[in-house]
């Protein structure tokens, strides 16, 4: 039975825990914040140094870290310039700099049993392009037994350093990775092993669907051949994926061979089909596009007004289209866009 | 418009002080044509053939009393060499010679410019023979204010360091940094009439890039102001937003820092000229 005396003792030694872990949390915290304060006032003496060697290419003050937290400064300035920066001779003297002085202290880090800590290792492998740890990558990568994360980052290594072997080591996962880290990794590709996979007709439908999403974003023009072909492919995605990049690349193809999207039930069907009106005369897309101007989906008609507005006499056409509608959105949508405002909710 | 009179010096010079003051105020030139008739033309000949000639976008005046001067506005002594080129093939029996003055200066005596266009004439006659006189093609010195505002530490030095570094004759170069837009738009720096361009990032805090285009795009001597904004959105629809409330330059990051330090070496030369 628990007396009062007991609890009273419990509640004073949880007191004395608390009181404990409270000086334990400040001191901690301000630890912490001298560590932070002190790198700072590290990567303020480091700056100079830095510009000169890596922006410049002054060879005479390169400088290497003597502490870790001097290290962790000067990394902290390269992660500045790399994000800012692409001019590849400045880029070529940090990833130089870092394979040599940094990239046995990242192996060691990928060794670490701390998973942060590996992590860690893995985005600075990937970003300063340790081609020294490698070796060690790969062969975690076969033993297999990695976090979703850890198994992410590798892929995208290796797709950025070796790319020749990805597809090996994407094989070996394809069954785990969503399509998410599918572009992930396909984006890490050069553009020319991008348009090799497209052009190729690539047989693994995963990594092709990949290669055409990373060929939409970066607006690659070159693959309108493969991409007509693509078309016809089995696989449903890899058609509507085919479809988004006919929008870029424009299309020679006679205007019927889409027809069947204009009719399809699918919003974003229609919603291609009125981007491809684009590469057309007005004289063959303006009852298509009268139509779509009024769909039931406002994306639909959005872009149906974008694309009028393409056309070199569209003041002409969207008078004339008024004339020949009654639907209040549509009316209000070509209204809002012809004062520069708005169309159903988005900044035109 | 046709011109039937020379314009005396005095009415001229009224004009000719407001144009000077354009010239340096816009950064542009001004060429100024004297023309003399050689012995077998008179002058009262020359006077007729160049007035037939006119146009309304030049000025004609009594540069003295045996010389016609031209002004061209906003030409340069090439342009002042096709204009006699024509004066030339319009009348050929009305023969002169001509010194050409390419001003790109505030010659504020006209007497100076008057006296170098009398000395240049050469003494021997040679029936259309013109001489350029180079002495009033310096242009002032040009004061050209950079502003890099960016959050980044690091990154703010690199920009601020390397703009500075860019070394083009007869500009000088004031280079500052702000660490967000609330600090730029605090200070008086950005208030002078100096041509100013502005290196600002789209993400900042406090006040963002975006808002500082649009605060600096609202203020009435607005033009002086080119501006560069910095932004990792590659997207077109993202640069048309941006073109569409004022940016000059619209920088996708990561950037080629040469091409960046390149593209404001070129604005300011387009201040230059």
């Amino acid at each position: 039975m628990i007396t009062i005396s007991t609890l009273s003792y419990a509640v004073l030694v949880s007191f004395i825990i608390l009181v404990l872990l409270t000086i334990w949390i400040s001191i901690d915290a301000s630890r912490y914040q001298h560590k932070e304060k002190k790198k700072e006032r590290l990567v303020r003496e480091n700056r100079q140094r830095c510009y000169d060697y890596f922006i410049e290419g002054q060879i005479v003050s390169k400088h290497v870290g003597t502490s870790t937290l001097e290290r962790q400064a000067i990394v902290q300035i390269l992660e500045s310039y790399i994000m800012y920066v692409k001019d590849a001779a400045i880029l070529k003297r940090i990833y130089t700099y870092m394979n040599r002085y940094y990239g046995a202290f990242y192996k060691k880090m990928l060794k670490s049993k701390n998973s942060v800590e590996r992590i860690n290792a893995l985005y600075y492998i990937l970003d300063f392009q340790i081609v020294d740890a490698l070796p060690l990558v790969e062969r975690r990568l076969r033993k297999g037994r990695l976090s979703t994360k850890e198994r992410l980052e590798s892929l995208k290594i290796i797709a950025q350093l070796e790319e020749e072997k990805i597809y090996s080591f994407f094989e070996q996962y394809r069954e785990q990775l969503t399509e998410k880290e599918c572009f992930t990794i396909a984006n890490q590709l050069e553009d020319d092993t991008i348009y090799d996979i497209v052009n190729s007709e690539h047989e693994d439908e995963i990594w092709l669907l990949a290669a055409l999403q990373v060929m939409y974003k970066r607006q690659l023009m070159y693959g309108q051949v493969a991409v007509h072909q693509l078309l016809e492919h089995p696989n449903e995605n890899v058609q509507q994926a085919a479809l988004h990049m006919l929008m870029i690349t424009g299309t020679n193809l006679p205007l019927q061979q889409f027809e069947h999207y204009f009719y399809a039930e699918q919003p974003y069907k229609r919603y291609v089909f009125t981007n491809l009106m684009t590469y057309y005369d007005i004289q063959d897309t303006y009852f298509y596009l009268l139509t779509l101007i009024q769909d039931q989906d406002f994306i639909v008609r959005q872009a149906a007004v974008q694309t009028v507005s393409t056309y070199a006499n569209s003041e002409r056409i969207f008078e004339h289209m008024l004339e020949d509608m009654q639907d209040t959105y549509a009316i209000e949508a070509i209204e809002a866009f012809r004062n520069g405002g708005i169309i159903d909710g988005t900044m035109v | 418009m046709t011109v039937n009179e020379l314009l005396h010096i005095e009415e001229f010079m009224k004009i000719y002080r407001f144009l000077q003051e354009q010239t340096i105020r816009q950064r542009t030139k001004m060429t100024i044509v004297g023309i003399r008739a050689t012995s077998n033309t008179s002058y009262a000949q020359l006077k007729t053939m160049i007035l037939q000639t006119a146009r309304s976008s030049n000025l004609y005046f009594e540069l003295s009393f045996d010389t016609i001067g031209v002004l061209l506005y906003d030409s340069t002594a090439k342009e002042a060499q096709y204009y006699l080129k024509r004066l030339k093939e319009a009348e050929e029996q009305v023969t002169w010679n001509a010194v050409i003055c390419e001003l790109r200066q505030n010659v504020e005596q006209f007497s100076v410019l008057q006296e170098e266009i009398t000395a240049q004439f050469k003494r021997e006659e040679i029936p259309f023979s013109i001489v350029e006189s180079h002495r009033f093609l310096q242009s002032a010195l040009l004061k050209q204010k950079v502003s890099v505002i960016e959050a980044n530490a690091v990154t703010r030095q690199m920009l601020t360091q390397a703009i500075s570094h860019i070394d083009l004759p007869n500009v000088a170069l004031e280079v500052r940094s702000f660490e967000d837009g609330e600090l730029f738009l605090s200070s008086d720096w950005y208030q002078s009439e100096q041509a100013h361009i502005v290196i600002v990032n789209a993400k900042l805090p406090r006040k963002n890039g975006i808002q500082i285009v649009s605060d600096l795009r609202e203020m009435p001597n607005q033009r002086k102001f080119k501006i560069f904004l910095i932004s990792s959105l590659p997207a077109p629809e993202d640069q048309i937003a941006a073109y569409a409330i004022g940016v000059d330059v619209y920088v996708v990051r990561p950037f080629h820092l040469a091409v960046l330090i390149a593209q404001i070496k070129q604005q300011i030369m387009r201040g230059l000229r």
